[in-house]
């Protein structure tokens, strides 16, 4: 186990690596000057070149991407110009929103899922099993804004229920906070209850079909048990490996509900860097949801070898 | 029974699958005989008849700049199939180089190849789009490589699985032994096994794709205009959702349709080609 | 078969109710405060309440709002004054200058200020405040704007005294308004300008209490504000003022309507009629004459041998573009058709001036004479903001039906293009203000690189920025109006440097509590926060 877990660490720098420099260079590819681009062209001369060399802009390529890293290793990413701040005050602010949302949703999106799928694994072919597997398909199928938009027309709106905006910090306001991530996290998760349900059905469907679980029942067992004892257990495995998946899309799908929900996220800290070419801000944060995703990967990749001991002697 | 008359029979078993199918065909025969299915030119605007209701003339009313609505779902009926079918290939095409590369030979070029795709899985699918359009531009071809781009991990990681699996078979150890490249060996014995899988996540991604179009859209980030993609239109009408319902919402319901048509005939695909999982590779 | 009928019948009972719900409601929308009382009511102002609006641009730069967007004006007025202010009819009278003195003669203008005036961290406000901010505003870069001054000095405790080179007739708008917003120099001195632009000190009605960059910006009352109303109370009313961001105007108008917002500043036209219809009411003048903006092209770049640097060109794009049908669809009937930058039944504009007139036989017809036909197209490449993109959609299409090959480019807004290297010929849609500043139309003829028309064509030669330097400097009004008409003449007729599309009323939409805030009332960035009022 230690050997593998070192092995999963080791796995993941090298990725945070990669992705670092990809970042990177996404200033570089993008034509024209950096410092024009990003702060216009009304500057004067003087205060250009100031920033120019502030962000180091006149150093060798290689030696840019050390300096930046070493420092971003430190915590000091540089100072934003469209944000006008630290982008590590930024982060903190804005990161929490997106984990609550991508979290809730992630979970959300599990236990329906699962219970769905489920449900539709041992009622297959009656009613219940149609109706769960339309609604998943059409979860999957529908343009997430535009649901989103629905959503707020009736129940905000309309029927005057929910916020139609906005987000609080659970810690200080629950009640409001609930109400207002209702509409987000249903949104968010449309998708993921969609394909765990499919998943989980599909996976379902295989090891009720093998011989242990007939071995199960021809000794008698009753059906509950088999199913919640047996074949849940083993049809898990499998899915395990979609729950770092769906974080990472509900993390960086939630830039389009944050636009819906006008909630302050990372999603449209990102959008909006990269409108107003905010170049210290993208590269950071870019690095910061891929880290965010990396460590879920390991979290996972660790329950994943915990649950199937094969993985590990792999 | 023939091997393709069980493949069909096992594909329409569950009628629904004939019916996506259906919805599918119908849609790609629109887009092909676009002028002959649509009444008016899509890009015709007459900007003193916006937001007309729905009439004899036009079916499903005018949107914004007058142009007629159902037109315009039709012509954009070839850009969903477009972006669809082109993204799909681009990523079906690098992503099973990537895969197969690293799974034949595993080693340093596997730790290579899968550190590279792990590491754009990473970045968030929207994100590394939108980077994409900001850096290139916002046209259609640009579009459809972004969109392939961002999914190719997907089909690198499925096709390496699958080369796996397949690897260490017999046959393959015996086409080595007789002498053959890794190139003709990979190319004739473990690609066509690897393809029934292929096939099927390539319809299930075609519906992603053309989702992922819409998403952009509405981050600004899609075709420019006047293009009649159903994204575009999605993200136009929404916002006129009380004033003119049909052109709002009409839009959407095309792209819903196509799509779960798509990913149910994904669906209904691989249980026809592998009854044997019945679901779930 | 069935069942999957079975599913989607069900499926389009659940659509249909969702649509009638969404459907029945829409009478019902009118918001809570709202009804026919907010005429009715000869109520005064009421004390307290909190006056919530969305600003639908992230403001990053309120705290030092030189040469921002009209949208982070509107909000940095609610703590921070100017040295003038504008009226009703668009003059500029003296506010924390409680007069202002201008002698063309001398030429010189003399500030005398108000007394016992504090900035919100204590300061005083004195004219040696007044010296350090205009001080701070040229050490950070604002030089062109103090091109005209030869000196200025604190000549009392409450007295400026600014000696210009000579007499121009924006000079009061330039050093009162533009220059004239006073944020406390001590806070700069103490902090810097990064610092400055989130923190906006300034001596108004309201203190800043918040300020998150993309999320809200909130300010509470100044208790020690240094004006009281007619009845000699103390002001401002209002408690609270809270703006909220919104990236996406739906989410904002969505709020509106279920009441958590009062009111929108700038939303775009589309919503106008919807929420007009829901119960709402918009803000501001009446007439286009008075403040408006307008909507146009302008032709930028376009080196020897460019498509638009050929007058003819320039001439039949004009031609091709249907004003009037793009007023009808984009302004909800708030605007009305020009040919030039002077709106109509404004003192700028001109009624001799032709101009071109939508006529596509012309525009094709001249196209040909420049040499381009149908194998041959004429190329042009837009921009625009994603704001314009349904009036770009419009007018690409009428300049296609006239013959031109319209390419779009978004990759950069026009000012970072011509920078960073492209020398395409550009045509930007991009709007501007009118008739207020002067200086605001001819931004576009300066000699900055951002230029929009200065490429085009030789404008020294041919003579535009002489005349307007004549009507900067004009002895008297009728000389003025003179050279103004002039002006017109030469820069659509016959040089055709531009194609205004039409002007509209800068537009502010809210749920009829809202009073006494002057929105769109005084220019289009001003409003007085201190006699708004919230009604019960």
């Amino acid at each position: 186990m230690g050997r593998f877990l070192l092995k999963r660490l080791f796995q993941t720098i090298i990725i945070l690596i990669i992705i670092s420099i990809l970042a990177f260079s996404l200033i570089h590819i993008i034509p024209g000057d950096p410092v024009y681009a990003m702060l216009g062209t009304d500057i004067t001369k003087e205060y250009h070149d100031q920033v120019y060399h502030s962000m180091g802009l006149d150093l060798p390529l290689v030696q840019q991407y050390f300096r930046w890293i070493s420092n971003f290793v430190q915590g000091k990413m540089g100072y934003s110009y469209h944000f006008k701040e630290d982008v590590l005050t930024l982060v903190q602010r804005r990161l929490p929103p997106t984990l609550i949302l991508g979290i809730t949703s992630a979970i959300f999106s599990v236990v329906l899922g699962l219970l769905f799928g489920i449900i539709t694994a041992v009622r297959r072919g009656k009613p219940i099993d149609s109706i769960l597997t339309v609604l998943a398909n059409i979860g999957i199928a529908t343009p997430i804004f535009w649901l989103a938009v629905l959503l707020v027309f009736i129940f905000s709106i309309n029927l005057k229920w929910l916020p139609s905006w906005g987000f609080t910090l659970p810690w200080v306001d629950f009640a409001k906070s609930m109400k207002q991530l209702i509409m987000p996290v249903i949104c968010m998760s449309v998708g993921g209850i969609a394909s765990y349900t499919r998943q989980t059905r599909s996976s379902m469907l295989e090891v009720i079909g093998q011989d242990y679980i007939r071995t199960a029942r021809s000794k008698g067992l009753k059906e509950s048990k088999v199913i919640m004892g047996h074949a849940v257990k083993n049809a898990l495995i499998p899915i395990l490996t979609l729950i770092g998946l769906t974080l990472r899309n509900s993390i960086g799908g939630s830039a389009i509900i944050e636009r819906v929900f006008n909630i302050s996220g990372m999603g449209s800290v990102m959008v909006e860097a990269l409108g107003s070419r905010d170049y210290i801000a993208l590269q950071s944060g870019i690095v910061f949801l891929a880290l965010i995703t990396c460590i879920c990967n390991l979290l996972v990749d660790i329950a994943y070898a915990y649950a199937d001991p094969r993985i590990r002697l792999d | 029974m023939s091997e393709s008359k069980r493949f069909f029979k096992a594909l329409f078993k569950r009628k629904i699958v004939a019916v996506a199918l259906f919805v599918i065909l119908f849609f790609l025969f629109c887009a092909i005989a676009a002028p002959l299915v649509a009444t008016h030119d899509p890009y015709y605007q007459d900007l003193y008849a916006t937001f007309s209701n729905p009439s004899a003339e036009h079916w499903l009313g005018t949107d914004h700049l007058g142009r007629d609505v159902y037109s315009r779902i039709v012509y954009g009926a070839r850009v969903a199939f477009l972006v669809g079918i082109f993204a799909v290939i681009i990523s079906a095409v690098l992503g099973t180089l990537l895969g197969l590369t690293a799974g034949y030979f595993g080693g340093w070029v596997d730790s290579v190849i899968m550190r590279i795709v792990e590491a754009m899985m990473a970045i968030p699918p929207i994100v590394l789009a939108l980077a994409l359009v900001t850096i290139f531009g916002r046209s259609l071809p640009m579009l459809t490589v972004v969109l392939g781009i961002s999914s190719v991990p997907a089909f690198a990681r499925m096709m390496r699985g699958q080369v796996l699996t397949v690897r260490d078979l017999d046959y393959v150890a015996a086409s080595r032994i007789r002498g053959n490249s890794d190139l003709v060996t990979m190319v004739k014995h473990v690609l066509p096994n690897c393809l029934s899988p292929m096939i099927i996540v390539m319809t299930q991604s075609i519906g992603g794709t053309i989702l992922a179009e819409s998403g952009l859209s509405f981050l600004g980030a899609g075709v420019l205009p006047p293009t009649a993609s159903w994204g575009a239109m999605v993200n136009d009408g929404y916002t006129w959702l009380e004033r003119c319902p049909v052109f709002a919402l009409s839009p959407g319901v095309a792209v819903i349709l196509l799509v779960l048509a798509f990913n149910i005939f994904g669906d209904g695909l691989r249980d026809a080609l592998d009854p044997r999982l019945r679901g779930g590779r | 078969m069935k069942k999957f009928a079975k599913a989607l019948s069900l499926l389009l009972v659940v659509a249909m109710v969702m649509s009638l719900a969404a459907c029945g409601g829409g009478g019902n929308n009118t918001p809570a405060n709202g009804g026919n009382n907010n005429n009715a009511a000869p109520s005064g102002p009421v004390k307290g309440g909190t006056l919530k609006l969305a600003i639908l641009v992230t403001p990053n730069q309120s705290g030092f709002p030189i040469s921002t967007g009209t949208d982070q004006n509107v909000l940095a007025t609610t703590a921070m004054e100017s040295l003038g202010r504008y009226d009703d009819k668009g003059n500029i009278v003296g506010f924390l200058a409680k007069e202002i003195i201008t002698d063309p003669a001398a030429p010189s203008i003399v500030l005398k200020l108000q007394e016992g005036v504090k900035y919100h961290d204590g300061s005083a406000f004195n004219a040696k405040a007044v010296c350090d901010v205009y001080d701070i505003l040229l050490e950070n870069g604002r030089q062109a704007n103090f091109a005209n001054v030869e000196k200025y000095e604190a000549t009392g405790e409450y007295e400026v005294t600014i000696k210009l080179k000579e007499w121009r007739s924006d000079a009061v708008e330039t050093l009162c308004i533009t220059c004239g917003k006073m944020f406390s120099p001590a806070e700069y001195r103490a902090h810097d300008l990064n610092w400055m632009y989130t923190h906006i000190t300034g001596t108004g009605p309201f203190v800043q209490e918040e300020f998150t960059i993309g999320e809200k910006v909130t300010f509470k009352r100044n208790e020690n504000y240094w004006q009281k109303d007619a009845a000699g109370n103390q002001l401002p009313y209002l408690d609270r003022v809270e703006w909220y961001v919104f990236d996406d105007q739906t989410a904002a108008v969505n709020a509106l309507k279920t009441g958590d917002l009062n009111l929108i500043v700038y939303p775009s036209m589309q919503n106008y009629k919807t929420l007009l219809n829901a119960g709402f009411e918009r803000y501001g003048v009446d007439s286009c004459a008075n403040i408006a903006g307008i909507l146009g092209m302008f032709f930028a770049s376009g080196k020897e041998g460019q498509s638009v640097s050929n007058l003819k060109v320039r001439q039949a794009i004009c031609y091709a573009i249907n004003n009037d049908a793009l007023k009808t669809a984009f302004t909800e009937g708030l605007g009305v058709v020009t040919n030039q930058l002077g709106v109509p039944g404004t003192r700028e504009n001109n009624p001799n001036v032709k101009g071109y007139p939508y006529d596509v036989a012309k525009a094709k017809a001249l196209l040909k004479e420049a040499g381009y036909d149908e194998n041959n197209k004429c190329e042009v490449t837009l921009t625009f903001t994603s704001a314009f993109e349904n009036v770009f959609t419009a007018v690409q299409r009428q300049l296609e039906e006239a013959g031109f090959k319209v390419n779009i480019d978004l990759t950069a807004n026009i000012g970072d293009k011509l920078v960073v290297g492209g020398a395409d010929p550009y045509v930007s849609i991009c709007w501007w203000s009118a008739p207020t500043s002067y200086s605001a139309w001819f931004r576009y003829f300066s000699a900055h690189p951002t230029t929009m028309v200065g490429d085009a064509l030789d404008l020294k030669a041919a003579g535009v920025i002489d005349l307007y330097d004549k009507i900067m400097t004009a002895p008297d009004a009728d000389t003025q109006k003179k050279l103004l008409d002039e002006l017109a003449v030469k820069c659509v007729d016959e040089l055709c440097l531009y194609c205004p599309f039409y002007a509209t009323l800068s537009y502010y939409i809210g749920d009829k509590t809202v009073k006494d805030s002057d929105f769109g009332m005084r220019g289009n960035t001003q409003w007085t926060p201190e006699t708004t009022w919230l009604q019960k």
